[in-house]
């Protein structure tokens, strides 16, 4: 449940949630959607695989991702949301935190 | 379930628990039963596999997992604070909802997936 929490603490990983809401999308097609370098973003997906809040499917050469989120997940998703989490920290840097660098380093 | 349910009999045999306790606390018990199973409907996402995986059975199974947990929430509190004659019918009617919403929004999801899904671009 701590992996939850975390993934769900970070505005940008709620918002790749959001999008996922309308459909499934490729790895290109979510980073689209952000200011972020794609190894940013990549590391953000690993911290979501890593939750089990998304379904991951290789189509060919894409990665396909998909929402996989519980009820109580979808649940706590809306509550960070409405009460801004992590947008504090958000607006005061752009880089990851130590421990999202590292899964993204470990997830390689 | 079966085993919950006997150790409530059991102690309600013993005098442990008085009047109705006991079949308030099962009904209680299945309606958290039902919200739990409920909770992870949308988590079956990744046993569907290829074009069914659309955003309509996204949003089926969404929908259907919503459906149960608050359908099993409603049927333990009213199995706990609703009086008998008011608490079992309409506890019975909300999970009845539940299954008609799943089967309603499972439909709308297998007809539509002989249709092609819309392409957004």
């Amino acid at each position: 449940m701590n992996r939850v929490f975390r993934a769900l603490a970070d505005p940008s990983r709620r918002r790749v949630l959001e999008l996922l809401r309308k459909g499934p999308m490729s790895a290109g097609e979510l980073a689209d959607n952000f200011a972020s370098s794609k190894p940013t973003m990549s590391a953000h997906f690993a911290v979501l695989r890593e939750a089990d809040l998304v379904e991951v499917e290789k189509v060919g050469k894409t990665v396909l991702y998909r929402l996989k989120l519980s009820v109580l997940e979808d649940a706590l998703l809306g509550f960070a949301g409405a009460f801004g989490l992590g947008e504090e920290r958000r607006r005061g840097s752009k880089t990851l935190t130590a421990k999202d660098a590292k899964l993204w380093a470990k997830s390689r | 379930m079966l085993g919950a349910a006997a150790i409530l009999k059991a102690l309600q045999h013993a005098g442990l628990l008085a009047g109705d306790a006991a079949t308030r606390s099962a009904q209680a018990f299945f309606g958290l039963m039902v919200a739990i199973y409920g909770n992870y409907i949308p988590k079956n996402i990744s046993r569907m596999r290829g074009s069914a995986t659309g955003p309509r059975a996204q949003r089926a199974l969404r929908v259907s997992g919503w459906a149960f947990v608050l359908a099993g929430l409603s049927y333990a509190g009213l199995a706990l604070f609703a009086p008998p004659s008011i608490g079992f019918p309409a506890s019975v009617a909300i999970v009845g909802l539940a299954v008609g919403v799943t089967i309603v929004v499972s439909l709308q999801c297998m007809m539509s997936t002989r249709s092609p899904e819309p392409h957004s671009d």
